[in-house]
């Protein structure tokens, strides 16, 4: 009986088949490192964060003068577990923004920018794109101290390009001269609508691209199509629920005992159009590019080092042409990694911390250090190739 | 070997994540003074609370309101603004938005910000985005905190700023009762997902075997 | 050998689906439980009336938990003969002739249609040869004035609320 109707709907469907291509005998390379399970991860934080925000969408009011009491009053205490959901969108957040950095240094390190999986970088780095202009707009909704004056700076971000037509961009963003309700609103219908369909219609690309050329092995050899070295994915599944529950249990730490960290104090005073607050800095997953901002002292050189960083990322694919891949075969490579890692986190952190002479002097440096990473891998490219033809 | 390599970038990464989650990197430039901790120790959280709603209501209302605890300026019992008050209230089930709020006191509102140059602010979240130590050196001494500002210095003893600020600590955060539960659910819920990777892990393994595949 | 092994896995695989789905079905939990209305939401609330503002067969709907209440005064001594429709049911004209004696001819109902809820028409002359009717507009319920359903979907007359008179006012809840 049962079989007829599963016949039945896959004579119909066909989804079948596609699960069985690409869930279970999809062939991954053996001895994959825990890393791997990262894309897995992000996959399910993006999971809780549709089906929590679906549900703090239900009470959250998109107005200047609702929203504060929206989300600190009738969900934090009047709609039942409805601190529980908040935390869970909150602290998911930053999960999921902490698993993608990961998952995005991870790529760097196996170097799965590098053909054939170009494209996948590509969307990856879209997605990252997508990522931020979610959070971006997720962290104004509450309309705290910090929600408003972010919003406030990062719609003024467009009249860094010295352009008469910028001032205009920053106030059809805004809506108005200063953030008002026009502006909650159109953000909100981005955040709740617009970005994650977006994001959707990314990942699927992104995991479709990756399905058809084959995962990186982490000793950087293509595997795809190699029977012998490879196992269905179905077995890795199995790893990722450890790797799964371990997070969850992480991620339930968060929510239950210590929210704090992802819900930030100043953003309990409500929006005050008049004052901004004395110590303000973007959420930590920002830190670093407002880091290299702050630190330069022109307003048009700073917002384009900014995107340098980011266009750098882009185009690794362009800048490191060297055919070997993974930094456990590249100790050039690896060296430079890891200046790029501790460059990346200097910055992030000296980020969080008060605007002073030497914040600015040490992202000055590591902002230098950073471009060296990208700067250097045409270099070590060149001399890869050079030995490798000598052997 | 391969391990080896790993561990300057888990060391990297983690490291960053710890030190941006566990706070380290904001140190609290206020501090509790040492006799208001006796006194916190000394008396129940819902006590202090229980006399702080009454301290706040005595010296604190002319200006201020705590809306989450339908808590309002003593304006709005004057003869003039009562009725409306009483009305609105009554409408609402006690809790005044601030379309309402700001609107049917407008006048009100307007007679404090001319008197201190700014409306004294809603105090619900003020313990959260102020933090404790800040908030009570300041209802102590507001020109030792904020230089200039134009909130009055109170006198007040330290157990009455100690039971303000519990006060306004229930009215934005959970009671401890509150907190005690969420801390017993969290740690159900962790020990649970530590289990479930165990087994998990026990369950690939016992797959692995059988199956004969090396990963 | 092969044997022990096998359901030594099936085991494990059984356990760790078990104690997997028990997880998500407890994971549900909060998120259902948070669209239960809150305290406020249910809180009991009372409505009274002054019974000296009515008139005899002037319907007044006064708000109860959100919904119309129906306060009417009978005329002194108003029966069924009286009324002159033909009613099927007599459930709720029982149940209020007890009640209408003890509060002075006065009573309140729910005014809530109990076919789909929509709040059903006072029509005083609205009946056949102009005999007054409670008529719901959504699907063409007619009630008696006691509240009992005779024609149309509805299927049960219409509720009663706990209700009592002190002095000169009705208070119900």
């Amino acid at each position: 009986m049962s079989q007829s109707v599963k016949e039945w709907f896959e004579s119909r469907t066909g989804l079948g088949k596609i699960f069985q291509k690409e869930m279970v005998e999809y062939r991954v390379p053996k001895g994959l490192t825990l890393p791997y399970s990262l894309g897995v991860l992000a996959v399910l934080f993006f999971a809780i964060q549709i089906i929590s925000g679906i549900f703090v969408l239900m009470y959250y009011k998109p107005d200047m003068k609702l929203a504060f009491d929206s989300v600190n009053y009738t969900i934090m205490q009047v709609v039942p577990w409805g601190w529980f959901l908040r935390s869970l969108h909150a602290v998911g957040a930053g999960f999921f923004m902490a698993i993608i950095y990961t998952h995005m240094f991870t790529g760097i390190y196996y170097n799965a920018y590098k053909s054939p999986r170009q494209l996948v970088w590509i969307i990856g780095w879209i997605i990252y794109m997508v990522m931020i202009l979610l959070v971006l707009t997720g962290y104004l909704l509450p309309q705290g101290q910090l929600s408003y004056w972010a919003s406030e700076v990062v719609s003024e971000m467009p009249t860094a390009i010295p352009l008469d037509i910028m001032e205009k961009v920053s106030l059809w963003i805004k809506g108005g001269f200063s953030i008002g309700d026009i502006t909650i609103t159109r953000l909100f219908a981005l955040h709740v609508v617009f970005l994650p369909l977006l994001l959707i219609a990314l990942v699927f690309l992104h995991i479709q691209f990756f399905h058809q050329t084959g995962v990186t092995s982490p000793d950087g050899r293509e595997l795809h199509g190699n029977e012998k070295e490879t196992v269905p994915f179905i077995y890795v599944t199995l790893k990722e629920g450890v790797i799964i529950a371990v997070v969850l249990a992480a991620f339930a730490y968060f929510i239950f005992f210590y929210s704090a960290p992802f819900t930030p104090s100043a953003n309990f005073e409500p929006a005050n159009p008049m004052r901004t607050p004395a110590d303000i800095a973007p959420e930590w997953y920002l830190t670093a590019f407002y880091e290299i901002f702050r630190s330069i002292p022109n307003k048009f050189l700073g917002f384009m080092a900014t995107n340098v960083f980011l266009i750098f990322l882009l185009i690794l694919p362009i800048l490191d042409t060297s055919k070997k891949k993974s930094a456990t075969k590249r100790p050039l490579f690896y060296f430079m990694y890891l200046l790029f890692l501790i460059s990346f986190a200097v910055l992030a952190i000296e980020g969080t911390q008060p605007a002073t002479a030497q914040a600015a002097a040490i992202g000055k440096i590591f902002f230098i250090i950073n471009m060296i990473f990208f700067i250097s891998l045409p270099i070590i490219s060149h001399f890869e190739k050079k030995k490798e033809a000598l052997q | 070997m391969k391990f080896l390599r790993s561990i300057p970038i888990i060391l990297i990464i983690g490291g960053l994540f710890y030190a941006l989650w566990s706070g380290i990197l904001e140190p609290e430039k206020w501090k509790v003074p040492h006799s208001a901790e006796l006194i916190k120790a000394k008396v129940s959280e819902a006590q202090l609370a229980k006399e702080g709603e009454k301290t706040f209501k005595m010296f604190c209302t002319a200006c201020h309101s705590v809306r989450y605890k339908e808590i309002y300026p003593t304006f709005v019992n004057a003869p003039n603004a009562k009725p409306l008050f009483k009305l609105l209230m009554k409408k609402n089930n006690g809790f005044l938005n601030r379309y309402i709020y700001e609107s049917a006191f407008a006048l009100q509102l307007k007679g404090l910000k001319a008197a201190f140059g700014s409306v004294p602010p809603d105090l619900s979240t003020a313990y959260v985005y102020m933090g404790e130590g800040k908030l009570f050196n300041f209802i102590k001494d507001p020109q030792k905190v904020l230089p200039g500002t134009k909130m009055p210095n109170m006198h007040l003893s330290d157990r009455q700023v100690v039971a303000i600020s519990t006060f306004l600590k229930t009215a934005i955060l959970p009671t401890e009762k509150e907190t005690q539960k969420r801390h017993l659910i969290g740690t159900f819920v962790i020990i649970f997902l530590i289990v479930l990777a165990v087994l998990f892990a026990l369950y690939r393994k016992a797959v692995l075997t059988e199956e004969g595949i090396e990963d | 050998m092969g044997e022990e092994k096998l359901s030594r896995r099936k085991f494990l695989g059984r356990a760790t689906g078990t104690v997997g789905a028990v997880g998500g079905v407890c994971a549900l939990y909060p998120v259902a439980a948070s669209l239960a209305p809150s305290k406020a939401a249910m809180a009991q609330s009372v409505a009274k009336i002054n019974i000296n503002d009515l008139n005899e067969f002037e319907l007044k709907s006064v708000p109860y938990k959100g919904k119309p209440l129906f306060v009417m005064k009978f005329p002194p001594g108003y029966s069924l003969e009286k009324w002159g429709g033909t009613a099927k049911e007599k459930i709720n004209y029982e149940k209020l002739k007890p009640i209408l004696e003890k509060q002075k001819n006065v009573v309140a109902i729910i005014g809530v249609c109990t076919h789909l809820g929509c709040i059903p028409i006072w029509e005083k002359n609205g009946g056949k040869n102009g005999i007054p009717i409670y008529y719901c507009p959504c699907h063409g319920g007619v009630y008696t004035p006691w509240g009992d359903n005779i024609s149309g979907p509805p299927p049960i007359p219409l509720h009663i609320p706990k209700q009592k008179l002190v002095g000169d006012i009705l208070t119900v809840g």
